[in-house]
């Protein structure tokens, strides 16, 4: 295939050993001047295997190479298949090489109060010798499968073409609907003083590049105090501490780059770069994570997960039985919540005759097992005129389904198949279609699986439950405070 | 005749690109390229990557084309919008330079700004007047956008 491939591009046989059956040779011109070739065994090499390769006659360091091809630095996570079926590559054609800096090292002349504030764990990624810290580094910044949403730079190079998802996803990750990981750390610091707490400081080291670990304590920390205290985002949000970060850009700027996996983004999507030039986006995404109602819409995705899950084979069953026989008998109303699900997928296997019949009539008012039967303005809206289902009820019970999911591997996996396969399946979602129609980038990674792959991990998963529990507590705070003052 | 040509283009490019530049279109339409010029050695800019949004007119090669940073960059020559102010892109341009030919004009425009036709006045005064707060400025640019 390879081989035939090679022949028709009409190559000048400028491959060197004709002996294997697919001659393919990359020329490289690194930005030292120097310039080599390279013969390619595979075509399913992934870039960040190539960075290997070229580490000894480059001599540039994997981790900090950049490899551009046609305008474009290429992710880790491509194959070199991909950039032949996507950019036309083939063998003979040149790629250039430049060596970037070192995550850490630039963001420190300009960010040294972070850098003050970052405690020790976090120092051996960021201290900057060479080769030593080799394996930390690439852990963090090169390995495609990075679990952690805010941590994991796999995630980000695969969603590097796309700014705009990754402000959306990361929402789904913080309950605190902050998009931007550097954002996320802003509020970290800003969540640390409101609190009068303590860990301030590992917020601000959240900010510190490599620290993926502390970042992830980070979040829970956040999530935590955001949990104990729901009003206390929106409070931050409103602060003028907030207000006058966004209305400054280049402190914005400032915080924004001295995360690695937003230098990366930027190093390889532009625009991301002039999003973070523009005060009135920033102010926008801000203003977007004041606005409970565009939030609704964005975590409406996760019901659809429900109903994707209820359409596999065995996973209605796995979640009815969950429902009927764990909670069914201590909730009537989840067992109803089941029943309507069921009726959203007429196709599903379902053994349970009782719950058909529930269903039937209940299907077509409401499509989804919804968290959003309270939301007037979304597509589930009209449930509420049903007075038969109690949605604060139900939307527990889609939370223990979802937690039910998390804790069986098994279906877990299902539910994660189902998603990575669906490409339009967060295009559902009609806040996130806005985005992509707007950004041709985004649509592009949506409607790629790799992309998915990425995104679809149990940390995704469970950071949506985590932000569906958290909305929950807060609205039953509300409810509590309404009876209570008799309202 | 554009598409035409555009095409030769291309394949060119991917066969023997300029040391420091790198270009090829976005998505399927062969009218808008992106490209990426890596700062040269012996400039302010070395060591970062520079990226840019290239539109070919429908009457290419004979209106050149629109060539924009989309890094930011400081350039006596380059303003905050990413346009630049180079002969060749405008009154100058002929049919018989290619994108090739306009990156390596861009370049060498970075390594030798022309301050005396400027698109930011600032930047050409400090050039003219402290080139070592100018290249101090640059470098930070570079690093702080580029790298």
């Amino acid at each position: 295939m390879e081989g035939d491939h090679t022949k028709s591009s009409g190559d000048k046989s400028v491959t060197a050993g004709g002996a294997d059956p697919c001659d393919f040779e990359l020329h490289f011109k690194s930005s030292t001047g120097s310039k080599f070739s390279l013969p390619v065994p595979d075509l399913e090499e992934q870039v960040g295997a190539l960075k290997s390769r070229l580490a000894e006659p480059s001599g540039f360091a994997p981790e900090t190479m950049r490899v551009i091809y046609k305008g474009r630095v290429l992710k880790d996570s491509e194959t070199l298949r991909d950039l032949q079926d996507k950019y036309g590559l083939e063998s003979g054609h040149t790629m250039h090489l430049v060596r970037g800096v070192r995550p850490g090292t630039a963001a420190n002349p300009n960010s040294g109060t972070h850098a003050a504030a970052a405690p020790p764990s976090t120092s051996p990624a960021a201290s900057g010798v060479p080769g030593a810290d080799g394996v930390t580094d690439a852990s963090a910044g090169s390995v495609p499968t990075g679990s952690s949403f805010a941590a994991g730079g796999g995630t980000t190079q695969t969603a590097s073409s796309a700014a705009p998802p990754n402000t959306a996803f990361n929402m789904f990750g913080q309950t605190g609907t902050i998009g931007w990981n550097a954002a996320a750390g802003t509020a970290g610091t800003a969540t640390g003083g409101a609190f009068g707490d303590p860990d301030g400081a590992g917020a601000a080291a959240g900010l510190n590049p490599g620290g993926s670990a502390t970042m992830q304590r980070l979040q829970q920390q956040m999530q935590q105090q955001l949990l104990a205290n729901p009003g206390a985002m929106q409070e931050i949000l409103n602060s003028p501490l907030m207000e006058s970060m966004a209305e400054n850009p280049e402190l914005m700027r400032t915080l924004m780059m001295t995360n690695p996996q937003i230098r990366e983004m930027i190093n390889q999507n532009p625009e991301v770069g002039h999003i973070l030039n523009d005060p009135a986006v920033l102010r926008q995404t801000m203003q977007l994570m004041r606005n409970p109602r565009l939030m609704q819409e964005m975590m409406r995705t996760s019901d659809r997960a429900m109903a994707n899950i209820e359409s596999m084979p065995g996973g209605f069953d796995a979640l009815r039985r969950l429902y009927t026989d764990i909670q069914g008998s201590l909730d009537p109303n989840a067992a109803l919540a089941t029943g309507a699900a069921a009726g959203a997928r007429p196709g599903t296997p379902n053994t349970n005759p009782s719950s058909e019949t529930t269903s039937g009539r209940v299907s077509e008012a409401f499509p989804l097992p919804s968290t959003w039967a309270a939301g007037p303005q979304t597509g589930a809206g009209d449930s509420n005129q049903h007075n038969w289902m109690n949605s604060e009820l139900s939307e527990e019970a889609a939370i223990r389904a979802t937690r039910a999911i998390l804790d069986n591997p098994e279906l877990f996996r299902l539910t994660q198949e189902q998603m990575v396969a669906s490409d339009t399946f967060l295009l559902a979602n009609p806040m996130i279609s806005a985005m992509a129609a707007m950004n041709p980038q985004m649509m592009q990674a949506l409607q790629d699986i790799q992309f998915r792959r990425h995104l679809f991990t149990r940390e995704f998963f469970e950071s949506t439950l985590a932000m569906q529990e958290a909305q929950l507590r807060f609205r039953r705070a509300i409810h509590n405070a309404l009876r209570q003052s008799g309202l | 005749m554009a598409l035409k040509r555009i095409s030769k283009e291309l394949v060119d490019l991917g066969k023997d690109p300029p040391a420091n530049c790198s270009a090829g279109p976005v998505g399927d339409d062969l009218f808008h390229w992106q490209a990426t010029i890596i700062g040269p050695p012996d400039s302010p800019y070395a060591g970062g990557v520079y990226f840019l949004n290239i539109h070919f007119p429908t009457d290419y090669p004979f209106k050149p084309p629109k060539v924009q940073f989309t890094t930011k960059i400081y350039h006596p020559n380059i303003n905050s919008n990413g346009s630049i102010c180079l002969d060749i892109l405008r009154e100058q341009w002929s049919p018989a330079l290619t994108i090739s030919k306009v990156l390596l004009s861009i370049c060498s425009l970075l390594t030798d700004p022309n301050p005396d036709d400027p698109l930011v006045p600032d930047i050409a005064h400090k050039y003219k007047t402290n080139r070592a707060k100018y290249e101090e400025e640059a470098r930070e640019w570079t690093r702080r956008y580029a790298m």
